[in-house]
């Protein structure tokens, strides 16, 4: 019988296989995703670009003002965040083979010497879980699933970083608009107080009308001083985003202000079917799934073991094969099985919350992303050009002596008013677009999403072995 | 109705007045009828109709018109329609105003005491409206208090009004349904009316001239009736100098001005340059010899008529203007800081930074905004008139608002505009330093030099 239990026990073995993910290659997948959805082309520095190359372009691009997509692919080839995620990614390979690889069989030797014996008996064990073989496929499979869901979360996490990059550039672009215009308007107020001071030195205002106008100048500038020190947090945020530290994160110039947006709407649409998050909830869903037969058996039939044994007793050889199992007596894993089958549907509904909670995302943005994009376009086409004419309207009632250089002033900062409005207006129809077509390549834009479920698939999994 | 004695009354009135007007001046004698007539008037007196020219010395509206008649059966019949009208206040104001016949103001009714009259008013506007005969004695149902006489005159109606007058003066006529409103617009005219037998030398020139008050703001297009201080456009007949058409006469002319005050809050104190002058009458009727005075100055309330004369014997360019010094601006605001003796020094460049078409002004006057802004290098707003006034012989005149000129002249036969006077005499002019040692001038000797 021994002849034939070697072969057998390799058969099994050889019919479990083994999985072998290459070097690199979770990478190449998350680079192809990510570019496909974004159009942003992946760089690993020191994988796929030599650090050096990498650290030339960072600074060619930095020397040059910058753009949007100069900070992204600063950001690509710079961020330890971003780092991470190929790191991450590299690690999920790694669990991957380790995850689809057999366990390994144990071995037993012992030698038993017989009192006043000549010889000493000696006994071999070769042992294997009789489970991880039966279900080495599934096993597989649902290790398989896990890759592919930790594959769509990275390209998920890249796709979302590149928005939240993109989001920074235009909230540093719009905080420099604003902090310009605000030290126009503290510029106005204090050249207010000026006047005043003139006119009080001329004994034609009284000192209370100085005052107001000095207190008006104070306060004007320390809103300009907020919104410096709103720049410089936004700036920050973007150097902590694209990983620049040191001179050169003080150092660069933004290109340009916020473009007006297109007077005609053209939208990727957002296919929530194809959402990175969806998928890995979908893999994750079909890895608890694989792996809930495990638990079924596992609860019925406790750790099986098959075992091989040869024995050498009084000299003779004998050899025999053995199974070993928990016996079912007081615990026949209901519970363990109830639990898999709630987690499974917990996840699914979870899955469904998430399907249901981008489906309204996408709807709320698109309406919210249009809204802006009007705003903008009214802001540019009617309420700077009214603007202008209310200060052009000013300055010709200043000629004609309707109004003092005072209350021209107050016209200035009007319309300095009116251009923070529309550089705010600005800035939130760019990060909505951002925002929508992050969420059109897979992203999640907002928080509502829950995006992990990696408690519940690793709950089944650890229930499975 | 006038009863008989009431005619008896209005007779010995009459020939009362006659006396008086012998004795210099026919004025009523009877309390309580002092207006001013000089024939008789009663139900059994009946006048031809005045004649131009004949009868009277025209008047003449400067900027207006006198309102056509025609005469039926011996009742002179006029006919006002009053409408809304694009007026210009002056050359780049324009209001959308409410006049008559197309004139703001209304045409200058003209006739003569004892003159039966017949108008007719219709009315084209939105509003209903009425005219008041102010200060002409008539029977209260032609009284034109809207309500109180006679129902408003609705849009697309014409009412019409009939009596005789019994006095002569200068009276005037306006709206009196919604009176701020419609008067504020504009709805308002001078009535001149001859004396029958004048007790006084006929002038030979007469000219009549409407005071009145607007609100708009540079830019704005049509008069704002809810102001009730700030007025900013003032005018003598509609117009704001230099829009005014002077007042032409010949050296030694007796001349008449009538000045009506219909402004909404202020009485103007009008004054003539170059000569004193009488006041001979007020809306009421002639002003006793022994009332009468020399004045430069007339101060003519709000409803109110003042009547000067004078002898036009000193030729040259004479201002005649309100005295009330921001009555002689156009345009001007109330509103901005005094920037007299102002240092621009500290702001100027700062200011220019934000706002590159910033000039800082006004630190020693408003006496050159008007060129300023004629150079066009200070653009002002659309349908505005802010400072300006205009050039004159010597430089700017920097007048506007309540401002004509009396142009007296010797010999002259046309009484179109004459131009500048150029005057014979002697023009003020810098003083030479050789005059200034001569007098002893020192101060001003080493400005100078």
């Amino acid at each position: 019988m021994s002849r034939y239990c070697l072969p057998a026990l390799m058969l099994l073995v050889f019919n479990a296989g083994c999985v072998s993910v290459p070097e690199g290659a979770g990478f190449e997948s998350l680079r192809k995703n990510v570019s496909e959805r974004t159009v942003t082309s992946l760089d690993w520095p020191g994988v796929t670009i030599a650090e050096t190359e990498a650290e030339d372009r960072i600074q060619t691009l930095l020397r040059a003002p910058l753009t949007e997509a100069a900070a992204i692919e600063i950001a690509i080839l710079n961020s330890p965040a971003i780092q991470a995620v190929y790191f991450e990614l590299e690690a999920a390979a790694g669990e991957y083979t380790d995850r689809a690889a057999l366990p390994n069989p144990f071995v037993s030797a012992m030698v038993l010497n017989v009192e006043d014996a000549p010889v000493t008996n000696l006994s071999y064990g070769l042992g294997i879980d009789l489970l991880d073989i039966l279900f080495a496929s599934r096993r597989i499979s649902a290790a398989g699933l896990r890759f592919e869901a930790e594959q769509a979360e990275a390209a998920a996490a890249l796709v979302d970083y590149i928005s939240d990059v993109r989001v920074a550039y235009y909230n540093a672009v719009a905080a420099t608009q604003i902090s310009n215009l605000m030290a126009s308007a503290s510029e106005a107020a204090h050249a207010s107080a000026d006047v005043a001071q003139a006119l009080f030195d001329a004994g034609n205002i009284a000192q209370i009308n100085l005052d107001r106008e000095k207190l008006l100048a104070a306060e004007i500038e320390f809103d300009a001083m907020r919104a410096r020190t709103e720049l410089n947090a936004a700036r920050l945020h973007l150097n902590a985003m694209t990983g620049l530290v040191g001179s050169d994160a003080s150092n660069w110039v933004l290109a340009g202000r916020l473009q007006n947006p297109p007077r005609q709407l053209v939208l990727e649409p957002v296919k929530v079917d194809e959402n990175l998050y969806l998928i890995a909830n979908d893999a994750r869903i079909d890895e608890a799934g694989a792996l809930i037969g495990l638990v079924s058996a596992s609860s019925l039939i406790g750790e099986p073991e098959l075992e091989v044994e040869l024995e050498r007793d009084h000299g003779e050889w004998e050899n025999g094969v053995g199974v070993a199992f928990e016996l079912p007596v007081f615990n026949w894993g209901e519970g363990r099985r109830r639990a898999a089958r709630a987690q499974l549907a917990a996840m699914i509904q979870q899955r469904l919350a998430n399907h249901a909670q981008l489906e309204s995302e996408a709807q709320s943005l698109t309406s919210e992303f249009d809204t802006a994009r009007q705003i903008a376009l009214l802001y540019r086409a009617e309420v700077l050009p009214l603007a202008g004419r209310v200060l052009q309207g000013a300055q010709l009632d200043y000629n004609a002596m309707q109004i003092g250089t005072m209350a021209l002033l107050d016209a200035k900062r009007e319309q300095l008013a009116a251009g923070r409005n529309y550089v705010r207006a600005l800035q939130h129809y760019w990060v909505l677009k951002a925002r929508y077509d992050q969420l059109a390549a897979g992203g999640a834009a907002r928080s509502g999403v829950e995006t992990r479920s990696d408690q519940s698939g690793r709950s089944v999994e650890r229930e499975g072995h | 109705m006038t009863s008989r004695r009431d005619a008896l009354k209005l007779a010995g009135l009459g020939m009362g007045a006659l006396a008086v007007g012998s004795g210099q001046a026919a004025a009523a004698t009877n309390p309580g009828t002092l207006y001013s007539s000089s024939v008789a008037h009663g139900p059994d007196r009946s006048y031809r109709p005045g004649r131009a020219g004949t009868d009277y010395t025209p008047v003449e509206t400067p900027n207006g018109s006198t309102l056509p008649y025609k005469i039926k059966n011996g009742v002179k019949i006029f006919h006002l329609v009053a409408e809304q009208v694009d007026h210009e206040f002056a050359d780049g104001l324009n209001g959308r105003c409410w006049g008559y016949n197309g004139r703001v103001h209304g045409p200058t009714i003209e006739a003569v005491e004892g003159d039966r009259v017949r108008v007719y008013v219709t009315n084209r506007l939105p509003a209903a409206t009425s005219v008041h005969w102010h200060g002409v004695i008539l029977n209260s149902g032609m009284d034109g208090v809207s309500g109180l006489n006679q129902q408003a005159i609705e849009p697309g109606e014409t009412f019409v009004y009939e009596w005789t007058f019994q006095q002569f003066g200068t009276f005037m006529y306006h709206s009196h349904h919604d009176e701020m409103t419609q008067m504020a617009m504009g709805l308002l005219g001078m009535i001149v009316v001859h004396p029958r037998r004048p007790s006084e030398p006929k002038p030979d020139r007469d000219f009549a001239l409407m005071l009145s008050t607007w609100k708009m703001r540079p830019g704005e297009r049509r008069p704002d009736p809810n102001e009730m201080t700030d007025f900013n456009i003032l005018t003598i007949n509609g117009k704001a100098y230099p829009a005014t058409t002077p007042l032409v006469a010949r050296t030694g002319q007796r001349v008449r001005i009538r000045i009506g005050n219909l402004s909404a809050m202020h009485h103007h104190s009008i004054h003539l340059h170059g000569y004193a002058f009488e006041e001979t009458m007020t809306d009421g009727g002639l002003v006793p010899l022994s009332a009468r005075r020399p004045e430069t100055t007339t101060l003519v309330p709000v409803g109110a008529t003042r009547t000067v004369e004078f002898i036009a014997n000193n030729p040259g360019d004479w201002a005649m203007h309100c005295h009330m010094t921001h009555h002689v601006m156009n345009q001007m605001a109330h509103g901005g800081a005094n920037m007299l003796g102002v240092d621009p020094a500290a702001f100027q460049g700062r200011v220019a930074s934000l706002l590159p078409a910033y000039m800082a002004m006004g630190q020693t006057g408003m006496g050159e905004m008007g060129e300023h802004i004629e150079s066009g290098h200070m653009p002002v707003p659309e349908n505005s008139l802010p400072m300006v006034g205009s050039q004159g012989p010597h430089g700017y005149i920097s007048m506007g608002g309540m401002f004509t000129l009396l142009k007296v002249r010797d010999g002259i036969t046309d009484f179109a505009n004459p131009g500048w006077y150029d005057d014979p005499v002697g023009v003020a002019r810098p003083a030479t330093v050789e005059e200034l040692n001569r007098d002893e001038v020192g101060i001003l000797n080493a400005q100078t030099e």
